[in-house]
């Protein structure tokens, strides 16, 4: 802020730059929330894939590690064909299973 | 000039520029959370039709119908019904506003378990040559079981396997007995259902000796089932998806290591049967890698084997990049290092189908679920780049 403008000039560029500053922090935090929750859905999915590849291989049991990737646990069910991956426990958010016939 | 140089103009600038920067950022993680979101709500749509399969499989068909509330707003419901055209089942999939479809065979059984290992022996069988490597042992009743008698001829895999009158005459001293057929390079026709194919190949079946590999390009899975011996007289190049096995079985004659490498039953052979010998004099499951009398230096060979009787080695060393599997055992011919080095298959068989040809073990199970219509999507969509 160049020191030859008037006062009044002075500060509303001064609350200017400070409104913008608290604005771009907010967004920046919200954002780099946002790709860090990404980074780690990117990840959970990989390893669904990679699980899901082959699941001969998985041991009977929850997978703790594709927690929050969906409102449900995920669990390895040996079932009579096979190991298969299912969904485990009501959703965070009142979810229900219906098999019907 | 003086507007230019006024304190607001220049911090309203520099607020404009931070908060574009900031936006920007913003809206590209946005825009990767929409297409994380999509590869979500795809892979809850695979996962729920997974469940959906075993369950219509585990239930004879009676739990047709499933509704899973994922929460965060993703709700997949599924609906099988079994398609009589290809014997298949569909699963109408409902995700979100997406509408899939999937579908799957209902397999009798898995590949054997034995097809995961590399190299593996009966347990009656005697010891394999020192420069082997160490075999799974199993009970006989355990080795691999062809599902089927010879089917109808031409085959599917035909144009590849043509009859040659002159072969064994050509690299055995005495020819065969049986008829003789010649394995050539080529291509396996592919199918709509990406099912495998059995060749049945009633005689003996020959790779003639060569420095170059024999190369075939194989859509599907092929399995060679010889009712005779076979043998492999230069390396086997496959390119594709589609895996070759060799099975041989012990039809119409007897099983004996051929000691003294003549390719034909003689005095200080062994037998490796009770009976006397009889039938055809080349013997009977026989497979040879390399040719008894050519003999090669280094083999490489893209095949899976099922041996049904001996397996001869008539090389320095050979390399078999899939698994094998020996009834009786194994001969080194004389004059040869005779080193085997078995690679196996990487990925486990039992989940990519049944190989096609040889018996299912276990409960029946739904075969690998195959996404129609869109084609294989991928699991969520790639993050643009910034």
């Amino acid at each position: 802020v160049t020191a030859s403008a008037p006062r009044g000039e002075r500060l509303v560029a001064c609350g200017l730059l400070l409104l913008c500053a608290v604005c771009c922090l907010v967004l920046a935090r919200g954002a780099t929330a946002l790709e860090l929750a990404n980074a780690r859905r990117r990840e959970q999915l990989d390893l669904l894939a990679r699980l899901s590849a082959c699941p001969q291989r998985l041991q009977p049991g929850p997978v703790p590690e594709l927690d929050g990737l969906f409102a449900r646990r995920l669990e390895v069910l040996s079932t009579g064909s096979g190991p298969c991956l299912v969904f485990r426990g009501p959703a965070s958010d009142g979810g229900r299973e219906v098999a019907r016939r | 000039m003086r507007r230019l140089a006024s304190p607001v103009f220049l911090a309203a600038c520099f607020a404009a520029m931070s908060a574009s920067i900031v936006l920007a950022r913003g809206v590209v993680a946005l825009r990767d959370a929409r297409a994380i979101r999509a590869g979500v709500e795809l892979a809850a749509a695979r996962l729920v039709a997974e469940q959906a399969a075993h369950a219509y499989v585990d239930s004879c068909g009676h739990r047709a119908c499933t509704s899973v509330d994922l929460g965060h707003g993703i709700d997949v419901s599924t609906s099988g019904s079994s398609d009589p055209g290809s014997g298949e089942v569909r699963l109408s999939t409902r995700v979100a506003a997406r509408r899939l479809e999937f579908a799957f065979a209902r397999l009798p059984g898995a590949t054997s378990p034995v097809f995961d290992l590399r190299l593996v022996v009966a347990s009656d069988a005697p010891p394999l040559p020192a420069d082997w490597p160490t075999p799974a042992v199993v009970a006989r009743d355990d080795l691999p079981r062809l599902a089927t008698a010879a089917g109808p001829a031409p085959g599917p895999a035909a144009a590849l396997v043509q009859r040659d009158p002159g072969i064994a005459l050509l690299r055995l001293p005495a020819g065969t007995d049986r008829d003789d057929f010649v394995l050539g390079a080529g291509n396996l026709e592919p199918t709509a259902d990406a099912g495998g194919a059995v060749q049945f190949v009633r005689g003996n079946l020959w790779v003639d000796c060569g420095p170059e590999p024999l190369r075939l390009s194989l859509p599907r899975d092929l399995t060679l089932v010889v009712a005779g011996n076979a043998y492999l007289g230069r390396s086997i190049a496959v390119a594709g998806p589609g895996r070759l096995t060799i099975a041989t079985e012990v039809a119409d004659g007897v099983a004996f290591a051929d000691v003294d490498g003549n390719g034909r039953w003689s005095a200080g052979d062994q037998l490796r049967s009770d009976d006397t010998f009889s039938g055809p004099m080349e013997g009977a499951g026989a497979v040879y890698l390399g040719l008894p009398r050519e003999g090669a230096e280094h083999l490489c060979f893209d095949v899976g084997l099922v041996v049904g009787g001996e397996l001869h080695l008539a090389a320095e060393r050979a390399l078999v990049r899939g698994p094998v599997a020996l009834s009786f055992g194994g001969t080194v011919l004389p004059g040869r290092r005779g080193r085997l080095v078995v690679a196996g298959w990487g990925a486990p068989l039992h989940e990519t189908g049944l190989l096609p040809g040889f018996a299912a073990v276990g409960s029946p199970r739904p075969g690998p679920l195959r996404l129609r219509g869109g084609g294989d999507q991928p699991l969520y969509v790639a993050a643009p780049t910034r």
